[in-house]
């Protein structure tokens, strides 16, 4: 069996049953460029679809003029909000239950809005034909600030809402209130601080896309579709354009990237449709860069007034936050429909403490739609990152060591189960395990010491230190759902009668590395090599029904279902075991890959010989069916709380305050690791987003409204040369309640790093009094800062 | 909105100047790329501009009219409303001239949407900036 590995197995990293460092299996096709993403679909007789968007962020539509595209030669169809209307179509629900024009009717309401839809020979044709169409646009005064938005007499936005007279869309609180401010009065020290966690945008290497093909003898539709969640995605269209689902398939095949930004439904992903049911033939849409930094679903943009309250030898009383959430012009935020501001309330952090409260208003503004997005994991990256700058301005404030400070607030190992202020029940933890660690790697009295030596010389040189919690897996039933669907995954698992697997999954990777990992969960239980199992996943004629993958979820979740629906393989192996080696089932036993009789282990069958026996002539008791194949759907009892201590050195230059990221020690616990290197390779991947946020992504707009980060020369994102060698390490401490303790990691460094580099800056820039940068510290608001003119980003 | 500040100096005496700022037709043209297409009112015409940023050409077309006038302060004001093709930007800008002895000053207030605009301030600012400086050249001739 070994002879059949791939060529790409490396020695020393192979690793055939059961957890461990195992190359990935996919990454044989990428590394040759043999994977297939939605535009590499080629279908015959296929059209090619382009978009045209709003020029100004806020105006009235006055007239759309189409018949010059339309008499272009290529061009076989011009598609626009009016003709939408007709079918009842121009609107779509988003998932956070607003709505969303598919192609604008009455206004625009951002930069980059969806107007008008052309389908042509080939894709060059359908941009020519864009520049054909005339739009008369009569420009209204856009919102661009959150803060001007919710004041009296702003513009308002959604005038299409009957009776709205203002910008706000929802108010939402958690914790308590009472009990916080009595902490707050009472306290000796209290700490507020205002900081913005600014708009930035995953920018996945794939842009969003899609391919339409509806078959109008069967009534087939099949949508080759960049999704995250083709599941969700399929029954949404199917509410959305009225076709039934049993007859609409959802392909989502490679996906090169999707860190949340493929979660929602997008406008052309509905024109496709319309466009392939309306000319009966495929149609194809791709976006380009500029549309995809833009138009899709954006990360954060909440702008936070924090408070901690404590005692004057640093015991940590309360927190107590105050947050506008810019959602843009549609709140097409995608978590589940109980928490408009996603798991936010998780900002007490990993820290014991009295008394919490947060407020949360979200208000529309003249900018694209989103906001859950970039490995946020429901918005924990802005709680995170409000508790762990909080915590470094008390350590100012008090001139206590952060870490200290830390130290004296950690909820300890004995206290798990933990539930905290805003009710989240942590399931394990040893918090204090994972961050000695972390500062026994990176050396941290010396880094003091150095730090100390090289101020005396001008040198700014900062250390920063964070610890996050994350809330990952959503999640129960009985709490979570998105648009009705309760956020539950199936597993199934055929097992062929030579042994070797097929595992359908509902989750669906983007780069996570799903056909490994999911592979090796069911090796680890049944004892198939990881190389005899197929994972499939992405095509919702074929896999089982399940939400998708985002916010970290696939291993919490369908890894979950995945080891018990291969747990319920075993236990069938069992019964036909039984009947193999005429014992009775109780009397077998299972030992590492075989079911044998306790007492007489040369008596026993693998799992492999058990297929074969399944499928074969061998009399099974009543009721026993043949085969091996079983199905699960995993409703977890709670969400799993990955945790981590980072550490990071920076250095700015005093003349230019340019920030260089120098060391980024990261120790991260995510319960039970099934493939290390994976893990590895997320958390690396996850520290890179965090140094392009703390120091250079911003989604810019100007005075009227207009994006100024259409394209990776505005929006920059971090290469190899702005970061460090990452000094990765791990501490286990299994989830109780998960089938193998696994946690969850994807999220985990995206979500942990940006506070921890902005708050080495930050005390980089002690000799200046600062207490406080925003992100991104570019050069610019660093040296702003330095001179005692900081201020958030717009 | 990008306000600039330009000042202009001309060898004219000041009554000279003033008609010629006025006068729309004659005007127009020393915007670089700009022409006049007709003249639709005593103190109004349609126009086009083409212009250059980077890469990237657009074509602008609108009115330039003549909002306010004070003969005796010799202070105008002019408006200028122009979209490109296919309505894929706006170019609008109110331009106050003020003339003194020997030269002046033009004061001007733009807000530029769409592509022009998305490449950010900073190229915004010094394509302007080139073009109103290149105008004032052109007004000393004038």
């Amino acid at each position: 069996m070994a002879a059949q590995a791939g060529e790409l197995m490396a020695t020393g990293e192979e690793r055939l049953i059961g957890f461990g460092r195992m190359k990935r299996k996919e990454d044989a096709r990428f590394i040759r460029g043999r994977g297939r993403f939605v535009d590499d679909v080629q279908l015959p007789g296929m059209l090619h679809g382009a978009m045209l968007r709003s020029p100004v962020a806020h105006a009235r539509i006055v007239s759309i003029d189409t018949s010059a595209a339309l008499a272009h030669p290529r061009v076989h169809a011009v598609i626009t909000g009016k003709d939408l209307e007709a079918r009842e179509l121009a609107w779509m629900p988003t998932m956070s239950l607003d709505r969303q024009p598919v192609l604008a009717t009455d206004k625009v309401r951002f930069h980059g809005q969806e107007v008008a839809f052309v389908i042509a020979d080939d894709r060059y044709s359908a941009r020519d034909a864009l520049e054909l169409i005339d739009v008369e646009y009569e420009l209204r005064p856009a919102v661009v600030h959150v803060r001007k938005a919710i004041e009296p007499g702003a513009p308002v936005i959604r005038d299409d809402q009957p009776g709205r007279r203002d910008n706000h869309i929802f108010s939402w609180e958690s914790g308590d209130r009472t009990a916080t401010e009595q902490v707050f009065e009472h306290a000796a020290v209290a700490v507020e601080q205002e900081m913005v966690f600014p708009r930035s945008h995953p920018a996945p290497m794939e842009t969003c896309g899609a391919a339409a093909d509806y078959d109008r003898v069967s009534g087939k539709l099949t949508v080759w579709c960049t999704t995250q969640a083709p599941h969700a995605h399929r029954t949404l269209f199917a509410l959305l354009t009225g076709l039934p689902e049993h007859r609409i398939r959802v392909i989502s095949p490679d996906v090169g990237g999707g860190f949340g930004n493929k979660v929602p439904v997008y406008p052309g992903y509905v024109c496709a449709i319309v466009g392939s049911i309306t000319t009966g033939r495929p149609v194809k849409w791709m976006e380009d860069r500029s549309e995809n930094l833009m138009s899709t679903g954006f990360a954060r943009d909440y702008a936070m007034k924090g408070k901690i309250a404590a005692t004057e030898d640093g015991k940590i009383l309360g927190i107590s936050v105050d947050v506008i959430a810019d959602h843009g012009a549609f709140n097409a935020a995608a978590q589940p429909a109980k928490f408009p501001a996603g798991f936010f309330h998780l900002f007490t952090g990993s820290y014991d403490l009295e008394a919490a409260y947060c407020r949360v208003r979200g208000v529309y503004t003249n900018k694209a739609p989103g906001g859950v997005a970039y490995s946020c994991s429901f918005r924990v990256a802005e709680g995170v990152y409000l508790v762990e700058r909080l915590v470094d301005c008390l350590a100012h404030e008090l001139e206590l060591d952060p870490v200290e400070l830390r130290l004296r607030n950690l909820i300890r190992a004995e206290q798990f189960p933990y539930r905290c202020k805003t009710g989240w029940v942590y399931d394990s933890g040893d918090y204090e395990r994972t961050l000695r660690k972390a500062l026994q790697i990176a050396g941290y009295e010396e880094l003091r010491s150095e730090q100390a030596r090289r101020r005396e010389l001008g040198e700014l040189m900062g250390i920063g230190v964070g610890f996050f919690t994350e809330a990952v897996g959503a999640g129960p039933r009985k709490h979570m759902d998105i648009l009705g669907l309760a956020m539950n995954d199936g597993a199934a698992l055929r097992v062929h009668p030579t042994g070797k697997a097929q595992l359908g999954i509902s989750v669906q990777t983007q780069g996570q590395g799903h056909e490994t990992t999911f592979a090796q969960i069911v090796s680890e239980e049944l004892g198939i090599p990881a190389q005899d199992i197929d994972v499939v996943h992405g095509d919702t004629d074929t896999t089982p029904y399940g939400l998708g993958t985002y916010g970290s979820r696939s291993t919490p979740v369908s890894g979950a279902a995945t080891a018990l629906v291969a747990r319920k393989v075993r236990d069938k192996a069992r019964i036909v075991a039984a009947a193999m080696l005429e014992a009775a089932p109780e009397d077998l036993e299972w030992v590492s890959g075989r079911w044998t009789v306790k007492g007489d282990p040369e008596q026993g069958a693998t799992i492999q010989e058990i297929a074969m026996a399944a499928r074969g002539p061998i009399e099974l008791p009543p009721g026993v069916e043949a085969g091996l194949d079983a199905e699960t759907v995993y409703d977890p009892p709670n969400l799993t709380f990955p945790f981590g201590a980072y550490v990071c050195v920076v250095d700015v230059d005093p003349g230019t305050a340019k920030v260089t990221v120098r060391r980024f020690v990261a120790v991260d616990d995510c319960g039970t690791q099934i493939n290390p290197m994976i893990v590895e390779g997320q958390v690396q991947g996850g520290l890179t987003d965090g140094v392009g946020i703390a120091l250079m992504e911003l989604i810019a707009f100007d005075e009227e409204g207009n994006c100024l980060s259409g394209s990776l020369m505005d929006y920059l994102i971090p290469t190899a040369v702005e970061v460090p060698d990452w000094e990765t390490d791990y501490t286990v401490t299994p989830s109780p309640h998960h089938p193998i303790g696994a946690k969850g990691i994807g999220e985990s460094a995206t979500v942990g790093s940006p506070p921890t580099i902005v708050n080495a800056i930050c005390d980089a820039l002690k000799p200046y009094g600062v207490r406080h940068v925003d992100m991104p510290c570019t050069p610019a608001r660093v040296w702003d800062a330095m001179q005692g003119k900081g201020a958030p980003p717009q | 909105m990008v306000e600039l500040d330009h000042p202009f100096s001309t060898s004219k005496p000041i009554a000279e100047s003033w008609q010629a700022i006025l006068d729309l037709e004659r005007l127009v043209p020393c915007v670089q790329g700009g022409r006049v297409i007709e003249k639709t009112g005593p103190d109004s015409v349609k126009a086009e501009i083409k212009v250059k940023m980077g890469a990237m050409s657009m074509t602008f077309t609108g009115t330039v009219s003549v909002i306010e006038k004070d003969d005796s302060a010799h202070r105008a004001v002019l408006q200028v409303k122009s979209r490109e093709a296919g309505g894929q930007g706006h170019a609008n800008a109110d331009v106050v001239f003020a003339l003194a002895d020997g030269g002046g000053t033009v004061h001007t207030a733009a807000q530029i949407t769409g592509k022009a605009a998305s490449m950010g301030e900073g190229v915004v600012v010094s394509v302007l900036d080139g073009l109103i400086k290149d105008f004032t050249g052109k007004l000393a001739a004038l």
